[in-house]
């Protein structure tokens, strides 16, 4: 009898992902679908708009990654009217956003991925959040993120105009420099994150690393596909948040092609399947070969493990050596889907020490904010790197700079392939001749999780996060087994 | 009883934005009162904390999908939500463990919490208004919430 499971998010029917595992007669898993619901209508409502607003909407797409959206957009802008930004102006670009990749990481770490281990992934569901990581590690580290993360995002507030939506980016620079006033506190504010990040990183290796069987976890092969990894570069293929070249490397972590923004489409191709509006991005010239790892599939990976992959060495000396304890461990490059979230600590010290760097610039003082622009729009192309993996904004114009296309590509619709690949390995892991435990919803979530996917961008949803149920069903259809970890009755 | 209306929505995915242009409407009908303030907020997650710091009461307006009919607004408090407490959510945090982390990180959180929920039919849209349906209603919404949090 073929059964289907179905992990659903009931209070957002089409807002959140959908997770459908297919079951074979004998009751193991046969196939895993993962589905992103898609936002209708952007190259619709965008069209008409002049191209300058769209640094200050296309942030209202995402609560969580406003400031991605924002500097992409800027870039963008950048790009259509060919014209790049003066050095301060850079500088100060790059400040906010390595302020927003640090808080956004500190925060993915602390309250969402981070309790699968700092709590356990056996812990009960209802330990298993922030209030389980405060009770195992203290309420004074609680208050120590609470304090951080209120500095940090005091810089985005400052630098980006609003910390929600920032309205700072102008093709050609910003709108704001940075004042006296804020100096010092901006100052003390990264060297503090430094030390944030670094203790964040021995709580990592103290509660996990040390912990065998949560290594175990990390570097057991339920979790672990090897595919190629994508992610933006420095000249001297570093990590970088900001800006770059877009380098690929294959499985076996050989550079595979590296190319700059406005060539994205000569080298990414969409495919489709008819069970998701989400179109699946593979490398064009290795081609679709399904949702499978290995050398000869297309299929490739972006966000922090992908980036680090991507790379020769990270930007900044602590976390490059960061880098390497993580890679002793796991070889380069690694494959583990887990270690994710290892990853997003080795970037979350490069943010903070990047923001060292940038304040000790004396021209971060600087009053050049803009160069001016007097090209005419055609066409432009911006890329930066968001806390959940590429993202490209891609808008042409009329003369005039009124939009007549946009496309946007997310972070999580690259990953998209992968999350489905890492759902059905989890998926096969645990389900056994027809045996479906509680246990499964975790072992599923842990496998998206890790990549930190965004799904609809409706962000704060009642009750504000993403129920899970799971139905399973035999082949009429009726239930023989439900699960849930909210549901209303 | 200093009280925070908190109205939260994307405001360019359609019927997401219904708590906004509510809570907007709720600050121009309550606009003589100086014991409220209402804020719009598009991010949710845990700045939801950060915004009710200082408040007596928290008054949240938002959507939600659980199958009722189009415009239905459902009252509810953080127990209702308490059962939701965990880590499922791949990006964001719910109001009722930030809340709770709040208290346990002994920050001056609201006392109480009151959450109006309204039905919707279409957040993947985009869009700079809900559907006509949800627009028509916003009075009605208004008039509900404030004899309700303000019956004096």
């Amino acid at each position: 009898m073929k059964r289907r499971v179905t992990i659903d998010p009931i209070t957002r029917l089409e807002g959140h992902g959908k997770i459908e595992i297919f079951l074979d007669k004998s009751g193991d898993v046969e196939n895993a679908y993962f589905q992103v619901p898609e936002l209708r209508g952007f190259e619709k409502f965008s069209e008409g708009r002049m191209c300058e607003e769209m640094p200050r909407i296309t942030p209202k797409i995402c609560g969580v990654c406003p400031m991605a959206h924002h500097m992409a957009a800027t870039k963008t802008l950048d790009d259509l009217y060919k014209v790049e930004p003066t050095y301060t102006a850079r500088l100060i670009r790059e400040l906010t956003y390595n302020a927003f990749t640090f808080e956004d990481h500190a925060l993915h770490f602390y309250f969402l991925g981070g309790p699968d281990f700092v709590v356990g992934p056996d812990a009960p569901a209802a330990e298993r959040n922030i209030l389980g990581v405060i009770a195992k590690v203290g309420l004074e580290i609680g208050g120590q993120v609470i304090d951080i993360r209120k500095r940090v995002r005091n810089i985005i507030t400052i630098l980006g105009g609003r910390v929600i939506h920032p309205v700072s980016g102008l093709p050609g620079g910003v709108s704001r420099g940075l004042t006296k006033e804020n100096y010092d506190e901006f100052v003390k504010t990264a060297a503090d994150a430094v030390e944030f990040a670094k203790f964040t990183l021995q709580l990592f290796d103290d509660i996990v690393l040390k912990n065998k069987s949560y290594l175990d976890l990390i570097v057991g092969d339920v979790y672990k596909h090897e595919t190629y990894y994508m992610g933006l570069v420095t000249e001297n293929n570093e990590v970088d948040f900001y800006d770059g070249m877009v380098r690929v490397v294959d499985p076996a972590g050989k550079e595979f092609v590296k190319f700059k923004a406005r060539d994205y489409l000569k080298h990414i191709s969409e495919h489709v399947e008819p069970w998701s509006y989400i179109k699946f991005p593979f490398l064009k010239k290795i081609g679709w070969r399904g949702f499978v790892d290995g050398a000869d599939s297309g299929v490739y990976r972006v966000a922090p493990l992908a980036r680090l992959n991507a790379s020769e060495r990270m930007r900044t000396p602590e976390a490059q050596v960061a880098r390497e304890a993580m890679f002793e461990t796991l070889g380069r490059p690694a494959h583990n889907t887990l270690a994710f979230h290892w990853a997003r600590l080795v970037e979350i010290l490069q943010a903070a020490e990047r923001m060292v760097e940038i304040m000790a610039d004396p021209e971060i003082m600087g009053d050049d904010l803009r160069n001016l622009p007097t090209e005419t729009p055609t066409e432009g192309i911006g890329i930066v790197e968001a806390p959940r993996g590429t993202l490209i904004h891609h808008y042409k114009t009329d003369e005039r700079g009124v939009i007549t296309q946009a496309k946007l590509m997310v972070a999580t619709v690259h990953n998209a392939a992968p999350i489905c690949m890492s759902v059905e390995r989890a998926a096969r892991g645990l389900i056994k001749g027809g045996v479906v435990n509680d246990g499964l919803l975790n072992m599923v979530e842990m496998a998206f999780r890790a990549y930190d996917p965004c799904f609809g961008c409706a962000t704060h949803s009642l009750p504000g996060q993403m129920p899970l149920e799971v139905l399973v069903k035999d082949q009429d259809g009726n239930i023989v087994k439900r699960l849930s970890q909210f549901i209303r009755e | 009883m200093k009280t925070l209306i908190l109205g939260l929505g994307s405001s360019i995915l359609s019927d997401d934005s219904i708590g906004l242009f509510v809570a907007r409407a709720l600050g121009s009908r309550l606009g003589d009162r100086d014991d409220v303030e209402v804020v719009e907020n598009e991010e949710g997650g845990f700045s939801l904390l950060e915004e009710s710091l200082g408040y007596d009461r928290l008054i949240v307006v938002d959507s939600i999908m659980i199958g009722d009919a189009l415009g239905t607004m459902t009252r509810f408090g953080l127990k209702e939500l308490a059962r939701t407490i965990h880590a499922c959510s791949p990006h964001g945090m719910n109001l009722a463990t930030v809340m709770e982390f709040g208290r346990r990180q002994g920050l001056d959180v609201p006392e109480e919490t009151i959450i109006y929920a309204i039905e919707v039919r279409d957040v993947l849209t985009f869009g700079e208004r809900p559907c006509p349906e949800l627009e028509l209603g916003i009075d009605n919404f208004v008039e509900t919430i404030a004899s309700e949090i303000f019956p004096d």
